[in-house]
């Protein structure tokens, strides 16, 4: 390369490496092209690159002596050290089994939490919404946060999750329209394994900033609570607030200072397609343009809504909870009298 | 911080790969990595995250190898690094396998100095600051290291016994 005045042995070094600026690399692209031998020597010393990267790559595949794996073992199990006193505290045993001690720390950490909440509420014992909502939070912590194992459904699944949901709670939970907002749906999904029934929606912002509204069947009588109750702990916030058979809990990250605004707007979302307390046999005046509406054609609820819904009378509803069920499904079965419900799922009807 | 901790568990193949090439036999290399282990495990809090995890080991492993081989040589013990690459294995129909024997043969003849920037940056994809901060030198060090590195495997390679044959060949 040293008889090629343009390209000496350090920029061609800099040019393998691929450290050029891009215009830079362009205009040596090009005088290789005009320079034939130039361009063989590039080649050559490329593909010499190619069988260096080979080498060793028997070690690679090794495997992993345990004794190498147990430093990390042995810390994986750890809590996060906030400050080297903590670490020092928590890392004093150095040994795998504290891994229950830490777990039963972040347990009491997330029970005390939510016996903050139950405080809230004035109730010494923690309700069934309470304990929901710890589960919520574990939830959210377990898949919301994680931005490569969001979701089991994402969008373009929207309609088996909403059917799913519409089968296990007896009624239509769809995820909130909030794009006004800068949040659009990432997806949702099923969470086995919590009290009753439960499941969460995913949204993120342009800035990457993600919130999970987990949503679980109360299992409570009487009146619920009124209001929103607010918790923060250790980077995380929430909002939740229930209605007669739904308890809602919204989180985010505490960078996040449009929680409260989210909130509300899911409430009243969710407000409008239940009535405010109970059921209303009345379908919502105020609604003038259709709602979102499932993109695939839902085969089981709607056609038995089709039924109820213009009838606007309720002796064969089963449930009270179901019939608000009625008036979110309304303009599903509309689009089934219609016969093609694939033409109607781009209209976003505001639904707030 | 888990997280973390499976960034690094991932990397330990390639840690074992440097260290291998540092050491002498595979049980002082792993001793090595082991020890790398457990000081990135201490000093986790002292990575930036957004840089990357495996220049940070190595800069660990190459310190625990400096300090390991002092305490050697005042053991009096014979110190020396061979890069005990191991034979590539051998597969099926791999064409290549003659090539990559004679590139591993012709990098073992470079000096020590050259065989490593190789490592860091052809082998395992540093980048040349990454690799100045490792081994310790100048960035325009690494690069005209590299330089005469590349140059000279050529030379290597030029001079082997198939690249002769070739060169027969094609004048026949």
């Amino acid at each position: 390369m040293n008889e090629h005045a343009f390209l000496d042995n350090e920029q061609l070094q800099d040019f393998l490496d691929g450290r050029l600026r891009p215009t830079q690399a362009a205009a040596v692209v090009a005088y290789l092209r005009q320079h034939p031998a130039a361009n063989a020597e590039v080649q050559r010393l490329r593909e010499q690159d190619a069988l260096l990267s080979a080498l060793g790559a028997d070690v690679l595949d090794e495997p992993i002596p345990e004794r190498l794996l147990e430093p990390l073992r042995r810390k994986k199990a750890m809590p996060r050290a906030t400050s080297p006193r903590w670490r020092k505290l928590t890392s004093w045993p150095e040994r795998g089994w504290l891994a229950p001690v830490t777990m039963a720390t972040s347990l009491f950490l997330v029970g005390t939490w939510v016996g903050w909440i139950g405080y809230q509420y004035s109730n010494p014992m923690p309700s069934f919404d309470d304990r929901a909502l710890s589960d919520a939070a574990r939830a959210y912590s377990h898949y919301g946060v994680d931005r490569n194992f969001p979701v089991e459904f994402g969008p373009e699944r929207v309609a088996d999750l909403s059917a799913w949901i519409a089968r296990t709670f007896q009624r239509s939970i769809e995820p909130p329209d909030i794009s006004s907002m800068g949040f659009q749906y990432v997806g949702g999904r099923v969470l086995p394994g919590l009290r009753g029934k439960s499941g969460m929606y995913v949204f993120q912002n342009q800035a990457g900033q993600r919130v999970a509204l987990v949503f679980w069947e109360r299992d409570e009588t009487g009146r619920p609570p009124p209001g929103m109750t607010s918790a923060a702990l250790q980077g995380l916030q929430s909002k939740s607030w229930v209605t007669d058979k739904l308890g809602f809990a919204l989180f985010g990250g505490e960078g996040l200072d449009t929680l409260d605004q989210l909130a509300e707007a899911m409430q009243g979302f969710y407000q409008n397609l239940q009535g405010p307390t109970g059921p209303v046999p009345t379908p919502v005046p105020a609604t003038p343009a259709p709602e979102p509406v499932l993109p695939a054609p839902d085969p089981k609820t709607p056609p038995k809504e089709t039924n109820v819904g213009p009838a606007q009378v309720s002796p064969p509803m089963p449930e009270r909870g179901s019939k608000a069920l009625r008036l979110r499904t309304e303009p599903k079965a509309l689009a089934g009298v219609g016969g093609v419900c694939a033409t109607c799922t781009p209209t976003s009807g505001a639904s707030t | 911080m888990p997280q973390l901790f499976d960034s690094i568990e991932r990397e330990i193949p390639h840690l074992r790969r440097y260290a291998r090439f540092l050491s002498r036999d595979r049980d002082e290399a792993d001793d090595l990595v082991q020890e790398c282990l457990v000081r990135a495990v201490a000093n986790a809090a002292r990575w930036t995250p957004g840089t990357n995890l495996r220049a940070w080991l190595f800069v660990i492993l190459k310190n625990a190898f400096i300090s390991e081989r002092r305490r050697a040589s005042r053991r009096g013990a014979a110190v020396g690094s061979s890069e005990d690459y191991p034979e590539p294995s051998m597969k099926a129909g791999q064409e290549s396998y003659v090539a990559l024997m004679e590139v591993r043969q012709a990098f073992l003849k470079l000096s020590l100095e050259h065989r490593e920037v190789l490592h860091l940056v052809a082998i395992e994809g540093l980048t040349y600051e990454e690799a100045a901060e490792i081994l310790e030198v100048p960035v325009g060090t690494i690069r005209s290291r590299l330089s005469r590195a590349r140059l000279n495997l050529r030379g290597f390679l030029d001079a082997s016994p198939q690249a002769a044959a070739e060169e027969v060949e094609s004048h026949e």
